[in-house]
């Protein structure tokens, strides 16, 4: 089935470094590093990215050493100026949970990059005296040995949501109220279709692991046609579109924006936030557009896979064509695993990328619409989704 | 003809013989003097009677005339209504002498929806009460304002400090108070969806709106009595500050005023400039209030697609007068100066860009399924119901009537030009923001058609050649300017003059800048078609350089009075997408 994992079956002794609390907690580190890092990077995307959209400029007068950087470094201006700037806390506020509002968002935001498979293991093997061969593995995930991954990732991305009601009640002022009242009733309306538009390729992955999904869209061959690759896209299209249109809903991002909608309720449930506590709001929205987009491309785009290497044994294709060149297995998955991780983020990129484009296309619904979209086209569009689903795999098989 | 042979004026004359004190057609004017005590059943037959049919509600304000030599021995004040028929197209000006120690006048609200602010400002400025109105409280001028500002006896530079802000929707506070699901949320008058400095209190029940009252009145700059204290021309910088977003018409539609109470008609020269300028400034109005309206709904791009049209707009004008939004090009008579070299070139960038940016907002706007469901059905109004109010301009014609002033009452040649008027058919948000984007495109048309006539007066003088109202002639000094590749051109400077070489132009120019123009004593109301509907100047002339009267019809005041009761039963993101297809610019709001 999969290549890596025929690699291994043929090892006399595997042994995995996953249960290893330091290598979790370094990679842990490393990740919500890398994360980090992206929000910064995605601000400047969507700022020069919406001035590339709107025929403009866009920020570019931070010079270094007289180098132009093409406001590369605003991101970093941004953060300076958040940390200076005043934190304001109003007088009405409930002052314990209006603090405690933003890491309540900004936490879960951050422990469900934790079964997100972001590349192939790396691998080593060592040959003892009596010729047994014992490999080891190493997973490009935090936690990869748990099984319930996508229902962890729902689970914990939803109490993101109590970060928001907790922050727009415990100011104090109307408008975050009313903004957080709005994101009460969004998060509850959008969660039931985003878990429906899910259930069908539960259905044909037959598994809850995200590393078990990535492994089952390996190869290509779909449908008899050799080029086409075994993805999720192609098996539930339907789920895919709804998938993205929650997608967009969970996240508040345009046009689904409502709970922080400027024109109406001036920042919505963030209104009277300053300062860093409103960077943490700031950059939660982007960590779960990253999360959103991660999971995009893990359920629907092959995860780490390269679409159009599909040779037979396409997970070790690229390891057995670096090991070609005389290279230890353990440089060659390297290789290989770096070459995937930027596949895997190359995808996540483009869906980064499609909020963005999404967000300086479309005007932004009422919230009484997005209501009725959610219930009256989104949720029976599910139903109708599992439906089709369950026949066609009662009927025609996987 | 004269005033007493106008068919207006023998209906109203056969039915109320007793009523009327006088009658008088100045410059074309009909203007009734009537007797206070009926003042209700004279304007419900005014609207009613088919053949009269005055249905649109157009100005209503006060007049001190405590000053006015002519007036000597008569009621200190007058309350002057000015009203129109879409139907007949004609007009009636009616005035009615209040007494100074009993300034008391019946309400005519239940006559016309629309009179309820204007009566409101007159009782602000005047002290006028006028019995019946549902709310007579201060409107512009705060409520611990003491005294009556546009009083002749008031002084211009007294000041008062007011600290309190008003109370909303007092009567319905208690209630608000007990309900358990309803809430008094106030907006403004610092909030983005205000567009200026206004400010709201709305009664909601979840985010459904019940009740809303708005409070006007922070951007109020005394435009009318500073106006009294400055000569005619220097009032026109002060116009440029009602609709700031196209100044231009402002001042077209004053000058036009001063001109009518000249009775004189500028040159063709200058129509066909002011004509341009007009269009212009209706295009990048229309502009500011699209690219609002639809950043208020989420779609920010679009912002930049028009503001670019907007921009090579100001570019021209820029290079023209100087200025980009407060463009003071008008004057009296003329125009500040004559279009500048290059001013071909520069409108035709302007007019070529404006067909690519609509286009690309019609095709990411105008179907777009979210747009249509945030602004089909919003706002709606009836156009009798919005003439009722007083709208004119776009929304009117959103409403499905086809008045427009440029067509009912051509001015400057407007009819000799091919254009037609968009109109819509249920005058909600939708059909208003397809109004003003169609409109776009038949001023791009007018300003085309007058660019080509303006050529054939290439050499001839803008202004006036009347000593009694325009500056003399002066030329502009010739300068060498350099094309970047060692070639000289002669070109004029049009920021440097030559001297008079005459005793007699200096001393001309000294007094008419110094004492100002004199119009003939004599009152005018004049009006244009302005970005947002129809903005009209009454001017009174005692025959000084400096205006006894000047009252702005501000076509948005009219309309944001209908807001209160447009909001009802919508929700609050609703708010936004009304406030901006119904332009309000507070500038022009407040003045």
């Amino acid at each position: 089935m999969h290549g890596i994992f025929t690699l291994l079956a043929t090892s006399t002794h595997v042994e995995s470094l996953d249960g290893d609390w330091l290598w979790a907690l370094i990679k842990a580190i490393a990740f919500v590093g890398i994360f980090l890092t992206i929000v910064p990077v995605m601000t400047w995307v969507e700022r020069r990215g919406s001035a590339f959209i709107q025929d403009r400029v866009g920020p570019n007068r931070i010079t270094v050493f007289g180098i132009k950087n093409a406001g590369l470094l605003f991101p970093m201006a941004d953060g300076l100026k958040f940390l200076f700037k005043e934190d304001f806390l109003p007088e009405k506020a409930e002052k314990i949970l209006y603090t405690l509002a933003p890491m309540m968002i900004m936490i879960p935001a951050f422990i469900v990059y934790a079964v997100v498979p972001f590349s192939s293991p790396i691998m080593h093997e060592s040959v003892a005296d009596d010729g047994a061969i014992t490999r080891y593995i190493f997973s490009i995930q935090i936690a990869p040995n748990l099984g319930v991954g996508l229902l962890f990732v729902f689970a914990i991305a939803s109490l993101g949501t109590y970060g928001i009601i907790v922050g727009g009640w415990s100011g104090g002022s109307k408008y975050s109220f009313l903004g957080s009242m709005r994101a009460c009733a969004q998060m509850i309306s959008y969660e039931i279709p985003l878990t429906l538009s899910v259930i069908g390729i539960l259905m044909v992955y037959q598994t809850l692991s995200l590393q078990g999904m990535v492994a089952h869209q390996t190869g290509g061959g779909l449908l008899g046609i050799s080029w086409l690759p075994h993805w999720g896209i192609f098996v539930q299209p339907l789920g895919f579109i709804l998938f993205l249109v929650c997608a967009f809903a969970e996240t508040n991002r345009a046009p689904f924006d409502v709970v922080e909608s400027d024109s109406e309720l001036v920042a919505g449930f963030h209104t009277d936030y300053s300062g860093f506590k409103f960077a943490l709001f700031f950059m939660a929205e982007y960590a779960s557009m990253v999360t959103m987009s991660a999971l995009i491309v893990i359920l629907f785009f092959g995860g780490w896979h390269i679409p159009i290497i599909t040779p037979e044994n396409p997970g070790s294709y690229l390891i057995d064509w670096f090991r070609g060149f005389d290279m230890s297995l353990l440089w060659a998955s390297i290789l290989t695993t770096v070459i995937h991780f930027a596949v895997f983020m190359a995808k996540t990129g483009f869906f980064l990328w499609l909020f963005i484009w999404v967000r300086w296309t479309l005007p932004r619904f009422r919230y009484d619409q997005l209501q009725a979209l959610g219930w009256k086209v989104l949720l029976p569009l599910g139903l109708v989704n599992v439906a089709i689903t369950a026949l066609l795999l009662l009927f025609y098989g996987m | 003809m004269s005033g007493e042979d106008k068919p207006v004026f023998r209906k109203v004359k056969n039915r109320f013989a007793d009523e009327i004190l006088g009658v008088d057609d100045y410059r074309g004017d009909l203007a009734i003097t009537l007797k206070g005590g009926r003042i209700v059943d004279i304007c419900r037959f005014l609207k009613n009677e088919p053949d009269l049919d005055f249905k649109l509600f157009v100005d209503l304000c006060g007049v001190d005339r405590s000053r006015l030599p002519e007036a000597e021995g008569e009621s200190r004040f007058m309350v002057v209504y000015h009203l129109y028929s879409v139907t007949k197209k004609h007009r009636v000006r009616l005035r009615v002498p209040v007494e100074e120690d009993n300034p008391v006048l019946d309400s005519v609200t239940g006559v016309w929806l629309g009179a309820d602010w204007f009566e409101r400002e007159a009782y602000d400025m005047f002290g006028i009460k006028f019995r019946g109105h549902p709310n007579l409280r201060r409107l512009l001028c705060h409520e611990e304002f003491v005294g009556h500002p546009l009083r002749k006896d008031y002084p211009v530079r007294r000041r008062h400090d007011c600290t309190r802000p008003a109370d909303l929707l007092i009567d319905r506070q208690a209630a608000i108070a007990e309900s358990t699901d309803r809430m008094f949320i106030n907006v403004g008058p610092a909030h983005p969806a205000t567009h200026g400095a206004l400010r709201f209190g709305m009664e909601i029940e979840g985010e459904t709106i019940v009740d809303l009252e708005t409070e006007i009145g922070y951007l109020h700059r005394c435009m009318e009595k500073l106006s009294e204290t400055v000569t005619w021309n220097k009032v026109i910088p002060y116009t440029d500050r009602l609709a700031y977003i196209s100044s231009g018409l402002n001042e077209v539609g004053y000058c036009m005023a001063v001109e009518k109470l000249w009775g004189v008609e500028v040159n063709r020269k200058c129509q066909l400039q002011r004509i341009i300028v007009s269009e212009l400034s209706r295009i990048i109005d229309h502009i500011v209030v699209l690219a609002a309206a639809l950043v208020d709904l989420g779609a920010l791009t679009n912002y930049w697609y028009l503001f670019r049209i907007r921009e090579d707009v100001y570019e021209f004008l820029e290079a023209a007068y100087g200025g980009r939004m407060m463009i003071n090009c008008c004057r009296v008579g003329g125009m500040y100066r004559d279009f500048p070299d290059g001013w071909e070139k520069k409108i035709n960038i302007a007019m070529r860009n404006i067909e690519e940016f609509v286009g690309d907002v019609h095709g990411l706007i105008t179907n777009n399924r979210i747009f249509i469901d945030r602004t089909r059905d919003i706002g709606c109004i009836s156009g009798e119901e919005a003439l009722d109010w007083g709208w004119t301009g776009p929304c009117l014609r959103a409403a499905g009537v086809a008045y427009d002033i440029r067509k009912d009452k051509p001015y400057y040649g407007y009819d000799q030009f091919e254009w037609q008027v968009p109109v819509g058919t249920k005058g909600d948000c939708y059909d208003r923001y397809l109004v003003r984007m169609e409109e776009m495109i038949q001023s791009k048309r007018i300003v085309e058609q007058a660019l080509i006539e303006l050529r054939e007066y290439e050499n001839e003088p803008v202004n006036l050649d009347d000593r009694r109202i325009c500056l003399p002639p002066r030329d502009q000094i010739e300068v060498d300017q350099s094309d970047g590749e060692g070639k000289k051109t002669r070109v004029k400077d049009p920021m440097r003059n030559q001297p008079y070489d005459k005793i007699e132009d200096l001393i001309t120019h000294f007094r008419l800048v110094s004492e100002g123009t004199k119009p003939p004593p004599g009152e005018v109301y004049s009006y244009i078609e302005g970005a947002s509907g129809e903005v009209g100047f009454y001017a009174i002339s005692d025959g000084t350089g400096y205006p006894y009267r000047v009252h702005v019809r501000p076509p948005c005041y009219a309309i944001f009075q209908a807001f209160g009761k447009l909001m009802r039963g919508h929700m609050i993101p609703d708010i936004a997408a009304v406030l901006a297809s119904i332009n309000i610019e507070a500038g022009e709001l407040d003045r």
